[in-house]
């Protein structure tokens, strides 16, 4: 063989190795592995292999990354060796007549143990994995936009159109989720629009350090107080969902029992396969619903959509469903999540924290 | 209680050894496996079975060798369920990359980012347009097409320039002598 034609065929496995690199979930290149029978060849790509490697370990030099992955493996080490002392400890209970035939059931009940341990732990590491990547994601997220839906469970109707308006003298109406939109930048800047069921618009706003308020007709209030105007969340998830994410979904794969479910597309998006998470409380010690949902992007983590079922809002007893739906990830205008951007220039606007 | 005491301090032990070697296996299981959840699971499970088999390990022998012994038959079972998360496959290229890891690892330096510190000049020495995919690709986490969106460059010319500079990083790591050359 000549030399060029040597030097073009590396050229092909160096083609096929990066593609394989980089492509994504989507691509027709997202093939399955090729095999290589010649040494050199082999040794070529995989050494492409080790600098993608290697980069990749450089830009994750940070101090939240590599610290959580230890200490996460550290926990499921005290977890193991909590479970084996229990073992142990029951059996050595166990009188001394019992021995032979306890030797021969416990080997037995271990390796069933075991058996259901290794295969329940796959999907769960998984599951955890994808929380872990979801939680960094946020971290250094863009600018996202989320669509708020609230809807009847077994009804399926919406919440903005389910109930007339009650109208009350002297009483303001409230502004519901159903309908929101909510638009986020990395893990500490929000704006929510909420409308009240006649269409009147109430924006909720942070920029990381002042949080605002914008009610109709009312003065625009401003505070530094990062706990302002916070958004009177359902009684189902007080204490859970916060609009800081990565808060939130910590507490989910503190709290539930999550399992991962493959990749999946959604009902909006047929198009891409979202990594499909379920979780569920297994022992009701924590106020939230029962069952939560989650799609995220299966190589960058990125929060597609969350489902929280059984909520109840208040004055109202038929369970719902609250959904945030990821719609957009075009970046916003710089002043956005300040409140200037969404009131008129001549609007009131009193500062509670001078 | 004594137990009790023998267990905290081997964990404590094992932590130290994790520590070590945490930034080795992750790029070991990353040269082999794409998607990086399945990594991180893999990462997880390798160190838990080791510390389960702690006792089989023999003290004389590094624990780099060892633990990359144990993450390579993970890595096999997992290309059984999902082939599109491994590219080249088969004993041989896991030995070879278990091989160039062993020759990093044995270079100076307390850590693994010390012992990979030619990396980093091997980036500032890229000419600046190679140098750009790179920061865009690993250090601000973007994919190709958003690459493509960002610079306004076609996809293809993206991905070929990310090919081309890996290419030079790796000669220039050749040249360092951080990666072996071989001849097979």
């Amino acid at each position: 063989m000549t030399s060029e034609s040597n030097e073009s065929q590396f050229d092909q496995i160096g083609q096929r190795a990066n593609q394989w690199i980089d492509a994504e979930a989507n691509d027709p290149e997202y093939t399955d592995a090729f095999e290589l029978q010649d040494g050199q060849q082999l040794c070529f790509a995989a050494d492409i292999q080790l600098v993608h490697a290697m980069l990749m370990g450089l830009a994750e030099n940070n101090k939240h990354a590599r610290p959580r992955r230890v200490n996460k493996l550290m926990h499921s080490i005290r977890a193991d060796v909590e479970e084996r002392a229990r073992g142990k400890a029951t059996s050595s209970q166990k009188s001394r007549r019992y021995v032979g035939p306890a030797i021969k059931w416990g080997t037995a009940a271990m390796i069933i143990i075991s058996l259901t341990i290794f295969l329940t732990s796959l999907p769960s590491n998984k599951a955890m994995a994808t929380m872990d990547q979801m939680i960094a994601a946020i971290e250094k997220a863009g600018d996202r936009t989320y669509s708020i839906i609230v809807r009847d469970q077994k009804t399926r109707r919406r919440e903005r159109t389910g109930r007339p308006p009650i109208e009350r003298r002297n009483r303001r109406e409230r502004a519901v989720f159903d309908g929101a939109t909510l638009y986020l930048r990395g893990k500490d800047k929000y704006v929510l629009y909420r409308y009240t069921p006649s269409g009147q618009t109430v924006v909720n706003g942070s920029n990381g350090k002042t949080n605002w308020l914008i009610r109709p007709r009312r003065e625009v209030l401003v505070s530094n107080d990062t706990q302002a105007f916070r958004i009177p969340m359902p009684e189902d998830l007080a204490g859970l969902l916060t609009l800081n994410f990565g808060d939130t979904l910590q507490r989910i794969r503190e709290r539930y029992r999550i399992k991962y479910l493959g990749t999946v597309p959604v009902e909006q998006d047929k198009e891409t396969s979202w990594a499909y998470l379920h979780a569920t409380q297994p022992n009701r010690r924590f106020r939230g619903p029962r069952v939560i949902r989650i799609w995220a992007h299966p190589d960058t983590g990125l929060l597609r959509r969350i489902e929280f079922a059984d909520i109840r809002l208040q004055g109202d007893p038929d369970p719902k469903k609250l959904i945030l739906d990821l719609v957009d990830q075009r970046q916003l205008p710089n002043d956005w999540f300040t409140h200037s951007a969404h009131h008129p220039p001549d609007a009131e606007v009193d500062s509670l924290s001078e | 209680m004594q137990f009790k005491k023998r267990q905290n301090d081997a964990q404590a032990i094992f932590e130290i050894l994790v520590q070590e070697n945490e930034a080795m296996l992750m790029t070991y299981l990353r040269s082999a496996v794409r998607n990086q959840a399945v990594v991180e699971d893999l990462f997880q499970e390798a160190m838990l079975i080791a510390w389960r088999r702690i006792k089989e390990y023999d003290r004389s022998c590094p624990f780099g060798p060892w633990i990359r012994g144990i993450a390579a038959k993970l890595i096999m079972a997992h290309f059984r369920k999902a082939k599109s998360d491994i590219m080249i496959t088969g004993c041989d290229a896991l030995e070879y990359l278990s091989k160039q890891i062993e020759h990093i690892h044995e270079r100076p330096g307390d850590t693994w980012e010390q012992k990979i510190d030619a990396l980093k000049h091997c980036i500032e020495a890229l000419p600046d347009n190679y140098r750009g995919m790179i920061e865009l690709r690993y250090f601000k986490h973007h994919p190709a097409s958003r690459i493509s969106e960002i610079t306004k460059i076609s996809l293809e010319a993206v991905r070929k320039r990310l090919q081309r500079a890996r290419a030079q990083l790796l000669d220039c790591l050749k040249r360092k002598k951080v990666v072996m050359e071989v001849n097979t």
